[in-house]
């Protein structure tokens, strides 16, 4: 890649480190975040039309959507979802976002054992959540649960305030309407983001259906309006589903993870140096690079790299930076980063 | 009769109309669907099915399930008239 344009300084210079962490510090929340840990709750009740017909097919989907987009699932489907298995999954897998697919009641989100309902979520356990996302394809959660949830350190909860319902012969319609919510939160979109996204399919869905005149019109277009409008957003508009937890991304390909400890915004650094090399062995990629961070866990060419090693002794290439290739959001306080770089003896 | 009376009165009757109303229109369009269709599809909410008929017996009858189909119904006329 052509390098379109160098700073001020080309030599080397001698920062205090301090000076460059508190400036990025500063532009830390632009850090990109990654694909963590899923629970997804799908029971499945045999002679059940909606979890049978519905709901469980749906979430297999999102499980395959997850899994494509790299994050870990813990999927408790039929009668693995017993409250036994949720509470533990919670508690010793720690998911970074749970999405339950079932029958909901206001202040219940059903499980299942023995090819029964079972309460999974209620008051008495939803505490375990907390700090995290909790998004349901359920009835009437979100009228109840959903408000006590938040309370009780849920960081945002996405559900529906009254029954959820769809028509048979049309459940493929229905089924990607109600999971572009939770597609959104795993491509690490905000849960405002993914309400909106959600809300958008439901009422496409409601105008395709007038579209097609006869049945869809009449009687099933209702129900997915009906599905749009009681669709509820909790809590944190902001909060982002995906851990913050840090990377070296490659641009052309998705994350491999070679962790480093802090985040900040991505500069193109080593360009064509055997310095860092995505997992999957592409040389001369354009690589990010966590330069806040102490240390890397792995570089390809050797032991590992530390940070500030490669701040002092490649100063130089930190200044070759193509800025058309920084989010447009970050260019400014990258770029008063390095201008103070520069001007710094 | 005092005037907080005459109002919950005619309040009263005016929903039920409005439900009346409701109930005849999704009269007419059971009606006007063909039968094989009436049959094959089904509404799935909570733990119920139901066909057409059924809900229409629901909406007779006042269940929350009528009152909420009638209401999705209502809904979507006003909707649909905000979308012309």
């Amino acid at each position: 890649m052509v390098t379109k344009r160098v700073s001020k300084a080309t030599s080397v210079v001698s920062v205090s480190i301090q000076d460059r962490l508190a400036v990025l510090e500063k532009i830390w929340h632009w850090h990109v975040t990654r694909p963590g840990k899923l629970l997804l709750i799908r029971p499945r009740i045999p002679g059940d039309g909606y979890t049978e017909i519905g709901s469980n097919n749906w979430a297999a989907d999102v499980k395959q959507k997850a899994i494509d987009e790299g994050w870990t699932v813990i999927d408790l489907n039929a009668n693995n979802a017993t409250r036994e298995n949720i509470e533990a999954s919670i508690t010793d897998d720690r998911p970074d976002l749970i999405i339950h697919y079932d029958h909901g009641s206001t202040f219940t989100m059903w499980g299942q054992e023995s090819n029964a309902l079972e309460a999974g979520l209620d008051e008495l356990n939803i505490g375990l959540a907390t700090g995290r996302i909790v998004s349901t394809v359920s009835c009437y959660t979100a009228a109840g649960l959903g408000p006590a949830a938040i309370g009780d350190g849920v960081v945002a909860y996405l559900g529906y305030t009254e029954p959820h319902a769809f028509w048979t012969g049309f459940e493929n319609d229905f089924g990607p309407a109600a999971n572009a919510a939770n597609y959104a939160l795993l491509e690490c979109k905000t849960v405002q983001e993914s309400f909106d996204i959600g809300w958008a399919a439901y009422d496409a869905l409601y105008v395709d259906l007038l579209g097609r005149g006869g049945f869809a019109a009449t009687h099933v277009a209702p129900t997915a309006l009906h599905d749009r409008d009681c669709f509820a957003m909790l809590g944190s508009s902001t909060a982002v589903a995906c851990p913050r937890s840090l990377t070296v991304h490659c641009y052309a390909i998705p994350d491999n993870v070679v962790p480093c400890r802090y985040g900040i915004p991505r500069m193109t650094v080593c360009k064509g140096l055997p310095i860092f090399r995505c997992n999957a062995g592409l040389p001369d990629s354009v690589i990010s690079i966590c330069a806040a961070m102490p240390d890397l866990n792995m570089c390809a060419a050797g032991p590992p790299l530390r940070i500030r090693e490669i701040i002092e002794d490649y100063p130089r290439d930190l200044m070759l930076v193509d800025i058309d290739k920084i989010p447009q959001d970050m260019r400014k306080a990258f770029t008063q980063m390095m201008e103070r770089m520069g001007s710094e003896k | 009769m005092a005037a907080d009376d005459k109002f919950s009165e005619r309040e009263s009757q005016d929903k039920e109309l409005l439900r009346q109303l409701e109930i005849q229109t999704l009269e007419k369009t059971i009606q006007d669907t063909p039968l094989e269709e009436r049959e094959k599809y089904k509404l799935i909410v909570g733990n119920r099915s139901f066909t057409l008929e059924q809900i229409l017996a629901e909406a007779k009858e006042g269940t929350e399930y009528g009152d909420m189909f009638l209401k999705m119904q209502s809904r979507s006329r006003m909707e649909r008239m905000r979308r012309k």
